[in-house]
């Protein structure tokens, strides 16, 4: 019985060592990270397209609508960030053309230490109850290495100090 | 051609026949079907879960498909021990079932990745868990162990620096 428990603890820290490398190959941050892929993170990946990646955990930021980040990354020919492209991806991921459910809120094109960022806040259609959560989205999309990402955040509502945030974190990659 | 194969052939056309897929994308189509579906969704909203402590892995589920008055939309609230909570929500294209192989397939309308189960008795199979219909005092239950887990991943290791 005690041999299991050494191994399964073992398996347990292989698998966890598996899943940092897997997470280096798509994205880093001088912030402390651990990224889940699908494999990992069960049902993480139903209803996401195909360049969905996985999770982004940010291990030591408190606050939990911003903690746990969507990456998905876009193969793409563009090499600059436009409106045209960021609604593409926007499109893609959350289909708002066709969609009865989230709506666009703002769109805007921010300055980066990576270049231009689009940053784009989307809300469900329905008025959100006092209590619930999972009614906003917040995108930042822009080139990292040369690679075209979507960070999707979903936070209860945003504010200044959010968005002020979100930009840290777009800074830290590299 | 035997008398054998003769029945054989009958018996596969019998089957075939039976077997039907039934879809629905909204309400209306729901209620126009819903007898040829398995009691689970029978009425919507549908509310399935997984409550499974484990030694070396916890995992909380909880996922819905909630009619609204123009969509039907996909709702999923996920704790893993080694990973942390994810929560989402997706529009549905449509839900279709196989009554000859009780299988499920939700689509979305952004085409994002197929939800697919298998329907047994005691609820759907899926991904190596099966979801159970829950109660609204079930999910209740489940909702506040994933929210009484610490935001904080203990089993995480920081990585990407």
């Amino acid at each position: 019985m005690k041999n299991f428990i050494i191994i399964a603890i073992l398996l347990h820290a292989l698998n966890l060592m598996a899943q940092s490398k897997t997470g280096e190959e798509y994205i880093k941050s001088k912030e402390d990270i651990v990224f889940h892929t699908p494999d990992m993170f069960k049902f993480s990946d139903v209803g996401k397209i195909s360049e969905f990646r996985g999770v982004i955990d940010r291990i030591y930021f408190k606050s939990h609508d911003l903690k746990m980040v969507d990456l998905y990354q876009f193969k793409t020919d563009a090499v600059k960030v436009n409106k045209e492209l960021c609604m593409d991806f926007v499109e893609k991921i959350f289909a708002l053309s066709s969609s009865k459910l989230f709506e666009l809120k703002t769109f805007k094109i921010e300055d980066s230490n990576k270049g231009k960022v689009c940053e784009v806040y989307i809300a469900d259609q329905k008025k959100p109850k006092k209590d619930s959560d999972a009614y906003y989205r917040f995108a930042s999309i822009g080139f990292v290495n040369a690679k075209a990402n979507v960070l999707v955040y979903h936070p209860k509502g945003i504010n200044d100090e959010k968005i002020s945030e979100v930009r840290k974190f777009w800074s830290s990659l590299r | 051609m035997t008398k054998f194969s003769a029945f054989f052939i009958s018996l596969l056309f019998a089957v075939s026949v039976n077997a039907e897929q039934v879809c629905f994308a909204t309400m209306e189509e729901h209620e126009a079907i819903k007898d040829k579906l398995p009691n689970l969704f029978k009425e919507l909203p549908v509310i399935l879960g997984v409550d499974s402590p484990g030694m070396v892995l916890d995992v909380f589920v909880i996922l819905k498909i909630v009619p609204r008055e123009k969509a039907i939309v996909f709702d999923s609230d996920v704790y893993v021990s080694t990973s942390g909570r994810t929560k989402d929500k997706v529009e549905v294209k449509n839900v279709c079932y196989d009554t000859d192989s009780k299988a499920f397939r939700i689509q979305f309308k952004n085409n994002g990745k197929a939800f697919d189960a298998v329907y047994d008795n005691n609820g759907v199979a899926t991904r190596g868990v099966v979801l159970k219909k829950l109660s609204l005092s079930e999910q209740k239950t489940i909702k506040g162990k994933i929210e009484a887990k610490p935001t904080n991943n203990p089993a995480a290791q920081p990585a990407g620096q």
